[in-house]
Formats: structure tokens, sequence, C-alpha cells
């Protein structure tokens, strides 16, 4: 269980290190396409992200929540309590 | 009038129809009692994984992202590509204390981020700063929202031959009154269908706009030979600000009153993760759209636009008329527009949601549910036309600024909101004077930081001088205020203190 949230955490935290480490990718080479490397890379990363995002919200999600969810689902009234 | 022009202006004008019309046509949308606020302001909490995401999509990707950005871009290059980490970055603080605002909010009927902070610290003074600091933190964010309509406007009186600044302005007022009619009567639900429709605009503009653009211009190298040559990698004095930018940005932005909205208008704690996990995408074209401020100086027609004005706000809409065929020009144009148009409603509300519960139910807690919505309407209508006046007194080449100046404000609520998610150690008076101090030397940063040989010149810088470099104020305010809250936590005693949120009935009925 603890396991779990200490992976998470550490998703997340690579999520920030990909964006906040400036000092190394603020650079020119290698090019693509004529774009410096200081700004594809870091539109590169936007997706790298979404994916790592993507696997904490499953990584944390609750066995009960999950269960709740579908029933408020076929409910549709929102109510998932 | 040119044929050109005619077209221009016709899919502009059929397209607006349509919007208008999904804005009153979203009060008849899943009908709830409207004359309930959370109904109004909510949606009812029954918003799904895909709506949530095209609801907090377009209240985060705005004018900021159409016009401010590639304006920064333009003007000062590498600097202001600082908006792609931060978008990287917040929705890992979205994530972190998104889903936990989200779960306490609906097991406590809360509807504001003041209504937690309020119970959560037993302090009615401490609910009232918070939600005033987001009112006030929303009124430059807002105001930009019109500088991004005014660029579009603008763009289309020039291309029709006729670029007045009366026309300009008179242009202006009426979208603004359509806006105020349609945010008055629909609340949330209109507000996210032409979110919906607004945002197929938006990625629609960027995909074509940009690939034209290439395309004319002979791609990224020939665009970067022709910008200045400092613009290919940031300058390294500069690395200190973009980092604070990044990581001030970043923590900002889900602090908004209309991001908390966001976030509580969500079916649940999952999908709000999901819908918050897929938002870094629309970066991809926040990115794209930034390379547009660098993009413009090899497109000889777009920079005559924008050197007419004399303003990088224009890079973009400038773009759009030069290179793509002008029915579709009409079209990207609107899309620009309603990106301004529709956060602004968004964020209007959420003003009007704060003082009516925050602040107006203090004084006068008889209030029927009914009177609450009333007032909530009308005060969101009178909100968008103070920020109207934000827009006479900025240099719009930085309209950024104006966005980061609120960024500093709100900050300041990060120990009360954020923190106080986690935990309760803080004390209520330690909170209200790092919050105090927090905005007073932001604020005062913010002056000192753009006063030239003794004069104020504008808004038109957020870092402040250190012996670190020049950070963004927004950060070292924020210091200041979490040292302040710290010591004084740790040095007032402790008193039992009565819960609230336990001791009180639910503020609203459950659904």
């Amino acid at each position: 269980m603890n396991g779990k949230y200490v992976a998470a955490g550490v998703v997340l935290f690579v999520a920030f290190i990909l964006n906040w480490a400036t000092p190394l990718y603020n650079r020119v080479s290698p090019s693509l396409a004529g774009l410096p490397f200081f700004y594809w890379w870091q539109t590169l990363v936007l997706v790298i992200v979404t994916f790592l995002y993507l696997a904490f919200s499953y990584m944390v999600r609750e066995r009960q929540e999950a269960g709740n969810e579908a029933g408020a689902s076929g409910a549709k009234d929102g109510g998932s309590k | 009038m040119n044929a050109s022009g005619t077209a221009l202006l016709s899919t502009f004008l059929v397209f607006f129809v349509v919007f208008a019309f999904l804005g009153f046509y979203g009060s008849r949308w899943r009908r709830g009692d409207l004359n309930k606020l959370h109904e109004w302001a909510l949606a009812g909490r029954r918003l799904g994984t895909l709506l949530v995401f095209f609801l907090v999509g377009a209240d985060l990707y705005t004018a900021y992202t159409f016009v401010a950005v590639p304006s920064g871009v333009f003007a000062k290059g590498a600097l202001f590509f600082f908006a792609v980490p931060y978008v990287g970055i917040t929705f890992a603080v979205a994530l972190i204390f998104g889903p936990r605002l989200w779960e306490v909010s609906k097991k406590n009927g809360y509807i504001t981020g003041s209504d937690f902070v309020k119970a959560r610290f037993n302090s009615r003074t401490l609910g009232m700063l918070t939600a005033l600091t987001g009112i006030v933190a929303l009124l430059p964010y807002i105001a930009l929202q019109i500088v991004g309509m005014q660029a579009v406007l603008a763009t289309i009186f020039y291309v029709l031959g006729a670029g007045s600044h009366a026309v300009e302005e008179v242009s202006l007022i009426i979208s603004f009154l359509i806006l105020a009619a349609f945010t008055f009567t629909s609340g949330l639900r209109g507000a996210t269908l032409t979110a919906v429709f607004k945002d197929i605009l938006i990625w629609v503009t960027v995909v074509v706009t940009i690939v034209a653009t290439l395309v004319s211009v002979g791609g990224f190298h020939a665009a970067f030979a022709k910008a200045p040559a400092s613009f290919k990698t940031l300058p390294g004095v500069l690395m200190p600000g973009y980092m604070t930018l990044v990581l001030g940005s970043a923590l900002a932005l889900y602090m908004y009153p209309h991001a908390v909205n966001g976030i509580l208008s969500a079916e649940s704690k999952h999908k709000l993760r999901v819908s918050t996990s897929l938002l870094p995408l629309y970066g991809v074209g926040l990115a794209l759209l930034a390379l547009f401020g660098i993009l413009v100086y090899a497109e000889a027609p777009a920079l005559a636009i924008v050197k007419h004005f004399n303003s990088g706000i224009y890079a973009v809409p400038a773009l759009v008329v030069a290179t793509v065929p002008s029915w579709f020009a009409g079209i990207a144009l609107l899309g620009i527009f309603v990106g301004g148009l529709v956060p602004a409603a968004i964020m209007a509300i959420a003003q009007a949601n704060l003082l009516t519960r925050n602040i107006i139910k203090e004084f006068r807690p008889d209030l029927t549910e009914k009177g609450e919505s009333d007032i909530s309407k009308w005060a969101s209508a009178a909100f968008k036309f103070i920020a109207l006046g934000f827009v006479f007194v900025v240099s719009s080449t930085y309209a950024i600024q104006l966005q980061l100046l609120g960024g500093i404000l709100i900050l300041q609520i990060l120990p009360s909101l954020f923190l106080g998610l986690y935990t309760r150690w803080f004390k209520k008076e330690a909170l209200i004077a790092g919050l105090l101090l927090g905005l007073f030397s932001g604020v005062y940063m913010a002056f000192e930081a753009n006063v030239v040989k003794g004069q104020f010149t504008g808004f038109n810088s957020s870092l402040f001088h250190t012996a670190l470099g020049s950070l963004y104020i927004g950060v070292l305010a924020l210091a200041i205020n979490l040292a302040v809250t710290l010591v004084l936590s740790a040095v007032i005693p402790r008193r039992e203190q009565i819960r609230v949120e336990e001791a009180q009935p639910k503020a609203e009925p459950q659904r």
C-alpha cells in the first residue's frame, strides 16, 4: 500500500525534473527541423509527462473508488457516496 | 470593403452566431435549478472526464496562450517560452492538491477555496481575505483576455482597411455585452458548451496556421535566421528568472478561483485525475503558438501588421490573416476571440461566487439561495467591466505581465489553501500575517522592479533583482509569506479549536 504511493510520488518527481532542469536542456543542438533543442525538447516533454500523469492517476486509484464510480455512472446522478 | 475582407468578416460573424446560440442553449442543457448557486456555478457537480477536460482546458488556455505568450516570445525570445514547462509542472501540482480539495469540498458542501480555508482554520477573517485575494488576482487576468479580444478585432479592421481605435473599442463593448448576457442566463453550463466549441476551433486554427506558416516562410530554420540571434536559447543571465517563473506560475494556476471551480465540478476523484493528466497535451498547442512569436519574423505581411500596431500581441492574428485563405481566417480569428471571451466569463463567475458566498454572506447570513444566485449573476457582469478598465492602462506587448501580476497575488493563499489541505498545524493569526505581508511585499517589489530613474514605467517586468539573480516576484513574496507563517505558527501558543467543518451542519444539501 505504502510502496504504491512512494512509486507514484517518484513518477511525479521525474515529471517535475524533466520540466525544471532548464540548464540541462538550454542548448541549440541537436536541432529538429531547424528548431533548437531548447524549444522542441520542452514540447516533447509535455507529451512524456502526459503518460507519466496518467500512470500516476491509475497507480493511486483506490479499489473502493473504482467500485463507486461503476455504480455512479449507472445511476447518472453523480452521487458517488 | 475588399473581397477577402468580406469573406473573413462573414465567416467570423456566422461562427459568432453559432457561439452565441451555444451560450444561450447552455441554460437548457442538462437542466438543473439555476436559481441555486451550485447549479449555476458548478453545473451541479456532474461533469464527466471529457467535459472537465474541456472546461479546465478552456479556462487555463486563454488569451494568455494565443496572444500574451507569443507576444512575449516575439519581444524577448526564449524567456517567455517558460510557459511551456510551467504547463508541464502545473498539472503535477493539480494532481497532488486537486483530488484532496475535491474530496473535502464534496464532504462538506464547499464550493469555493475560501469555504475550505474559513472552516479549516476557523477564521472568517482568513476566509474573507482569501476570497478578496482571489477576486483581485483575477482582475488583471480578465484584463489579459480583453487585450486578446482587442487584438483580434483590430486585425479584422486592419484587413478591412479601417483600423481606427474608436471602431475597435465599440466592437469590444458589444462583444462584452453579449458575453455578460449569456453568462448571466446560463452560468457554467453555457460556458462549458462554448468551451467545447472554442477548443475545436482553436485546435483546427493552430494546426492549419502552423502548417501554412511553415510552408510560407520555409521552415523554422528560416524563421530563426530572421529573428534576433539571441532567441535560439535562453541567455544565462535569465536562467534564475526562467526557473522561478516556471515554479511560481505552476504553483499559482490551480489556486485561481476559476480553476478551483473546474476541480469541484468533476464527477469523481478518478475522473478529475484522468482529465488533469491529459491537460499537458493542450500545452503542445501552447508551445506551437509560442513559436508563432518567432515565425512572424519571416512572414513579411504579418510582420507589417505587428509593426503597424507596434505590438507583439498581433503576432498570431497577423500570421493567421497572412497565411490562410480569408474565409478560414474568419473562423480562426473567431476561435482566438472566444478564446478570450469564454475564460473571461468563467473567471467572472468564479469571482462572483467568492463575493456572495465568502464576503456578502458573512454580513448578510440570512441571504436566500435565490438572493445569493442573483447577486452572483450581477456581480459577474460587474467584474467584467471593472477588468475592462485595465486594458487601457497596460502596454500590450507585455500583456503577459497581467497574468504574472495576478500570479504574485494568488500565490499568497498557498499556505492556507494548499498546505491547509494537509496540515492543521498553522495558526490562523500566522496565516493572516503571512498573507498580508506576502501581498504587500509582492506589490511593493512589482512596483520597485518597474521604476526607472525614479519613475514608474508601466508594469513591464515581474522579475526582481536579488543576489541570486533576477527572480519572479511571486516566488519571493511567497517565501516571505511562508517564513512569517512558519515562525508565527511556532511561537503562538496552541488553543483548543472548534472545527467548524465538523461542528456545523452541512452548508448545503447533498445530492
